[in-house]
Parts: structure tokens; sequence; C-alpha cells
């Protein structure tokens, strides 16, 4: 149901503020880039300019580009409540579709027409006008969860034409035939090389083994230092030196003593251990993660109450049963988050273990700052990103189902 | 005492420089309510958790049955004492059903055997088994929720029962309900129970006996009527209150002054302190009340002498009549009877 506030005519800002930066980017953003080779500085398009209005129908394209932006425009300043949820997600995902299926025709017609030159990269407007589409889509999901009146299956369908770009838009890099956007032929070419599979499984190794281990360190100081205050308070205070650090102050700091561990034991270079790659660049990564796990164990040790803490020894548990019957089975929902936000930090960061030659997906982003290439920064960028974003769901979820039942009620709530 | 199943010898416990107990001697006996009382840091609490060991005692021993309590490991002998708190603590993370079942599940009990326990349980604590087994802490009152407490404290059938303000969180009314069902459940596992309060009305009311406490020192161990009619001395005095004699009636049920109906058969008054009066016909006054159009104040049959004085007080200490659960009249209380009673009192009742 609608608040009592937002009575009839009341308005979605979101969808409002979406349209709004859609209708800007159409009007006043580059739409295409374009370069007669990577390293040129090249000239910027806008939709509207007069060298793409020589583009036969682009002035459809504009309309196509704007036209839903400006229904959403309407609707959100007019309508409210379900109807209005109902346009704005649907305005939303015809624009979204507007922009991503014209881009690639606008720049095959622009080189047909001589205006765009041989390397055309997507510009701001391009992005900008996806990220307005999408708020209006998701304004529109939004209201139509405060109506109340579409069920909770259907509301998460309404996911879907998003999903299904995104999905499309993977696909497309596994075409056969080259893209006529710059971004999308160096991750064709990338895949079909293999490259990008291969940073891509040493980055989630990187980030899982590191963010494995932080789990299991960090869990474990935790619990010590609930017995302990003294070792909470050290292993808090460290570990949050440790994120003050620059990631890759740590990395370097790390690469002479393993360099020195692997001159004393030759035998562990088998084992890939030495100054340069993984062995460092996991042990600076598990480093950084200890600090969200520490203190969330701590904290959500310490969150239970003392009047269960005080029945569960009158009632004759060990030290250890307190911890495993009662302690811990309370604090995991806490905890969960610790290790959410520990996975998420060490996707991030390990962009920056090739600095230390330990690969991952800062490979190609590294490659990108070296040849000043957005679309290798982006090959590199884009699938972090994409993993981030599918840790913290699976995490989320994860931490949902591992909450007790009797947890996830409202305190005080008599049935 | 031999037969004691609790006995404090020499206890003190020491923070710091504050004597918290100070060279308790206490022996308790089977079946019996023991309650601690005193004011706030007299020591009642750290009395109750040296017994089973959350509070270690800094000199003297404590026997349980006549074995010292420290002879087993803490964990072996808390799971054979019943614990009950004021905070209540049940885990929020299991069922009703699983908290009533956690001490026989520590001890090792077959499934089948502790869920037939704890509807057992439920059951004699007065929450419907099929309701409230699934529900979690949290959708609980708190009543209800103490009353899972004592459940869980006598789960595995231990002897003793330590109770530390059980109901101390809880309103008035519950509070009064839930001591009433402690006393009905008290009647059917007989155990005996340490029990502390500050609350002298809710000591008078479960104890079989009171020990007072005060900075630590045992001042007076009693039955309720001999605190009452024979304070230690004046801390007790003040501790129970002005209204000691009024508190001291209400541990007399009604039936000692009450006269029996006679089923329209005229009676004489009591063999007591009334020859020579004037002889009246029971129920005379309340039968003329209620010709007039009153209602007499009566007393239900289940009432104290307190509950008798405040009715006959309300009929102009007239003839009073008492009822039972239906509302029939079983007796009556007499004005000669009742002063009679009264004045006989003082010195007489502080025999146990």
């Amino acid at each position: 149901m609608a608040g009592p506030a937002r009575g009839a005519g009341a308005r979605s800002r979101l969808g409002l503020m979406g349209a709004a930066l859609v209708l800007a980017a159409v009007v006043e953003l580059t739409w295409i880039q374009s370069a007669p080779n990577p390293l040129a500085l090249g000239s910027r398009l806008l939709v509207r300019s007069s060298s793409l209005a020589s583009v036969s129908g682009s002035w459809l394209y504009a309309a196509l580009i704007a036209a839903p932006a400006a229904v959403a425009l309407v609707v959100s300043l007019l309508s409210a409540g379900p109807r209005g949820g109902w346009w704005l997600w649907a305005t939303g995902i015809v624009g979204l579709g507007a922009v991503w299926f014209t881009s690639e025709p606008l720049i095959a017609a622009g080189r047909a027409a001589g205006v765009v030159a041989n390397v055309a990269l997507w510009g701001s407007g391009v992005w900008l006008s996806l990220l307005g589409y999408g708020a209006v889509a998701y304004a529109g999901m939004l209201e139509l969860r405060r109506a109340g009146v579409v069920p909770a299956p259907v509301l998460s369908a309404l996911w879907l034409p998003a999903v299904a770009l995104v999905v499309h838009a993977g696909l497309l890099v596994f075409q056969a035939e080259p893209a006529e956007n710059w971004l999308l032929r160096v991750f064709q070419e990338e895949v079909q090389a293999g490259g990008v599979q291969r940073r891509l499984r040493e980055h989630l190794w990187l980030a899982g083994v590191s963010a494995s281990l932080s789990i299991v360190v960090g869990v474990a100081i935790g619990m010590w230092g609930y017995y302990r205050e003294r070792v909470a308070r050290v292993a808090l205070y460290v570990s949050g030196v440790i994120l003050t650090l620059p990631s890759l102050a740590l990395f370097a700091m790390l690469m002479e003593p393993f360099a020195a561990l692997a001159n004393a034991f030759p035998v562990l270079r088998n084992y890939g251990v030495g100054g340069l790659g993984a062995a460092p660049a996991i042990t600076g990564l598990t480093l950084y993660g200890l600090l969200p796990v520490i203190r969330n164990t701590h904290a959500g040790l310490h969150g239970v109450s003392a009047a269960q803490l005080d029945a569960a020894r009158g009632m004759g548990m060990t030290p250890r049963q307190v911890m495993f019957m009662v302690l811990l089975p309370h604090a995991l929902p806490v905890i969960m988050a610790g290790v959410r936000q520990t996975a998420i930090l060490l996707i991030g960061i390990a962009t920056l273990a090739q600095l230390i030659g330990a690969g991952g997906l800062g490979y190609y982003i590294l490659i990108g700052i070296n040849r000043a290439s957005i679309a290798h920064i982006l090959v590199g960028a884009i699938p972090a990103v994409l993993v981030a974003i599918g840790a913290d769901l699976v995490l989320a979820w994860l931490g949902r189902s591992l909450t007790p039942k009797g947890l996830r009620l409202a305190r005080g709530v008599v049935a | 005492m031999s037969d004691s199943v609790i006995v404090f010898e020499g206890v003190s416990k020491v923070y710091g420089r504050k004597k918290a107990v100070d060279n308790l001697n206490l022996s308790i006996r089977p079946g019996e309510t023991c309650v601690l009382i005193g004011p706030s840091g007299c020591g009642k609490t750290t009395t109750l958790r040296m017994i089973n060991r959350l509070v270690e005692p800094s000199a003297g021993r404590i026997l349980i049955n006549g074995r010292p309590n420290d002879a087993v490991p803490p964990e072996e002998l808390r799971r054979q004492i019943g614990y009950v708190i004021q905070g209540v603590g049940l885990f929020e993370h299991l069922t009703v059903a699983q908290n009533v079942g956690v001490v026989p599940r520590l001890l090792g009990w077959p499934q089948s055997r502790i869920q037939e326990r704890v509807e057992e349980l439920l059951a004699l604590v007065g929450l419907e088994p099929a309701v409230f087994r699934n529900k979690y802490p949290r959708q609980l009152s708190g009543g209800e929720q103490q009353r899972v407490g004592v459940a869980r404290a006598l789960a595995a059938d231990p002897p003793i029962l330590l109770m530390d303000e059980p109901f101390g969180a809880l309103d008035p009314i519950t509070r009064e309900r839930l001591q009433s069902e402690l006393l009905e459940i008290q009647r059917v596992v007989k155990k005996t129970i340490v029990f502390v309060t500050h609350d002298m009305h809710e000591a008078l009311k479960l104890a079989d006996r009171i020990a007072i406490l005060r900075d630590g020192r045992l001042v007076q161990y009693d039955t309720p009527e001999r605190i009452l009619w024979r304070p230690a001395d004046e801390f007790v005095q003040d501790f129970v209150g002005g209204d000691r004699a009024l508190k001291a009636l209400g541990l007399i049920p009604v039936t000692r002054v009450m006269e029996p109906a006679a089923n329209g058969k005229a009676r004489t008054a009591g063999p007591t302190g009334s020859a020579g009066q004037e002889r009246r016909r029971p129920g005379e006054h309340a039968e003329a009340a209620l010709a007039a159009g009153s209602v007499p104040a009566t007393v239900p049959a289940t009432g104290t002498l307190r509950d008798a004085l405040s009715a006959a007080i309300l009929n102009g200490l007239g003839d009073t009549p008492v009822v039972d659960g239906e509302g029939n009249v079983v007796g009556w209380i007499r004005r000669e009877r009742l002063l009679g009673v009264l004045a006989a009192f003082p010195g007489q009742e502080a025999a146990p």
C-alpha cells in the first residue's frame, strides 16, 4: 500500500531522475567516440551532432532512444501506484533495449557514411542512458513493491529482461563476426585467445583462496578474542592498520620476505613460492580480508545476551558447548555479513595482484593503463564487477539461509 | 543436619575488599522451598550461585546430599540442578521444545525420551504442547517465556531447583499467577527449591523457610510465621514491614475461624472466649443485608484470615459469609470468634 503521505498524483523521484538523465545524455553527451587507431585521441560524436545527422535515419535512432524517456518523465510526474509502476518498468526496459540495440547499427551506419573511423567506442551518453533507463525500470519495480498488489515471484521475474540484456552482451563476445564496437571487438579477441578465461580463473583462485584463509583465521582469532579481550583489542587494531596500508605497498613489502624464504628453502619454489607470484599476493590479500571477519565475529559473539550465557553455563554446558551450541549459532548472521564484506573487498583488491606478477583480471587493467586503452581496462573491470556482484548475491543468500529461524523473527512480536 | 539436601558450612565469598557472603551456615531440607531475601547487595544471589558453582566460595564448603559440591566437575553438578533466572535466557535460535530439551540432550537421552519429557513438562507449566512446541522464544510473552524457563529447569528431573528472582521482570498480575502455579507445580514435583527474591510478599507466599541476609550475613532463618511474629532483631522487623501482623494473618487459612454452615440448622457460637454472650443464629446479619438489597462482603473458602478480617470490616464486623468457588455459602465468620482468635495471637503463634 502506498503510505498515507503519498496521495494521488505523487511522483516517483527515482524515475524522474532516470528519465531526465537519459534525455540529458541524448542531448549533450558523447554517443560515439571514434578514432583512426586505438592510440589516437579521436573525435566525439553526439547523437544530435550534424555529422551524425548526415547519416541516413539517424533521427530515427535518436527518437527511439529518447521516446521511452519522455514517456517515463510524464508518467513519473503524473502517476503513482501500480499503474505508474508498470509504466515506469515498461518504459525503462524498452529504453534499455532501444539504447542497447541501436548502438551497434548506429556505429555501422556512421562508418558507412564515413563519419565514424575505424576504432569506435560507446561514449558516456550510451553508458549513462543505460544507467538512466535502469533507474527508471527499478523505480517502477519499487513502486510495484510498495503498492503490494504484485506477488513476489512476479516481482522477481521483472528483473528477467535486464538479465537477458546482460546475457545478450555476453553472447556477442562469442560471436564469430567481428563487432562494430571496439570494446566488444577487444573482448572477442581476448576471449577467443582464452586470455579472459585464464585471467578470470586466476582472479577467482586468488580471491577465493585468500578469502577462505581470511575467514578461517579471522573467525579463529575472533573466537580467541572472545575469551581474551586483550587478544581481541590487539587483533582489531592490527587488522585495522593493515587495511589502512596502501595495497600496493603491502604487496611490495611482502615480496622481500617471500624472496628470502624461497632463497633459504629453494624446494619451496616448486610450489610457486617466491618474491613474485601467487604466494605473496594471497598472503597480502588474506591479511587485508581479516578485519571484517574478526570485527564481525567479535561483535556477533558479544551480541549474545548475558541471560542466555548465564543460563547456558548454569544448565551445565561446558565452555566448548556454550561456544558451539549458543554463541556461534547466534553470531552466525553477523559473521556472514563480515564474510560478505571480505569477499567483495578481496575480489576488488585482487585486481592489483598482477602488479607482483600474480595475474588475475588486473592484467587487462594494467595493459589498458599502459596503452591508454579504455577497452582493455573494461575487459578487466567488467568481469571483476560481475564476479563481485555475483559473490555478493550468493553470500547474501547463504547468510539468510544460515540464519536460524528463531533469530529472523522480530523481537517482542507475540504471535 | 544429616538429612539436609544443601548445607553451607562457614561459606564466605570475598570480592576484593568486600565480603559478599560472610561465614554463612545454612541447611536446606529436602522438598522445602527456602527463600533467600534481603536488600540489594546482601549476597543472596551470590549465595545461590555458589550452590551450582557459577561462583566459587572463598572459604568454607557446600555439601549437596552430604558430598562437597566441588567433588565433581561443575558441568556435571549443574546438570543435576535446575536453574531459573530473572532474564529467563531462553536460547533464541532454538524452538520452545529444543530449549526445554537442552539438558536432556547434554545428558545424552535418546530423542524419543526427550520428546516425551518435553510434552509432559510443557503441559505441567500450563503451555499447550501442540501450540507452543515449535514456537520460538521471540514469539512468546514474558510470562510464557518464564514458564518455558521453569520447564527447561525441570527437564532432567533434578532434585534441586535454583531460582534467581524468576518473576522479577513480570507484571504484577502475571507474577502473582506464576507464583501460584509454582506452588501447584511444587506440590507435584516436590523439589528442594532455593529461591532468591527481594519481595517479602513473594517470600511469604512461596517459602517453607525464609533466610534473611544482610551484608552477607544470615540474620534470621525461620518459617514465615516465626519471621513475622518473632523477628530476630530490628533489621528484620523493619524489613518485614510495619504491617507484619496483617502479613501473618495472610498465612493463616480462613477455615481456622470459620464456623461451618449448618444447612439451615441453628448452631451455637464457637467454644472459646464467648461464654455468656448473646446467642445469635449465624447468618442473621447477612440475611438482613440481603433482604435490605445490599450484598455483604464475602470471603473465598481458600482465603486467609487477612481476607476474612478485611471482609468483616466491610460488613461492620457483622457476620460474614465464606463462599466456595460457585458462590455457595459454606460457613460464617462471627465477630466474637474472630476477635477472640485475634486477641489470642500474640505470644501463641510464635510456636512452630
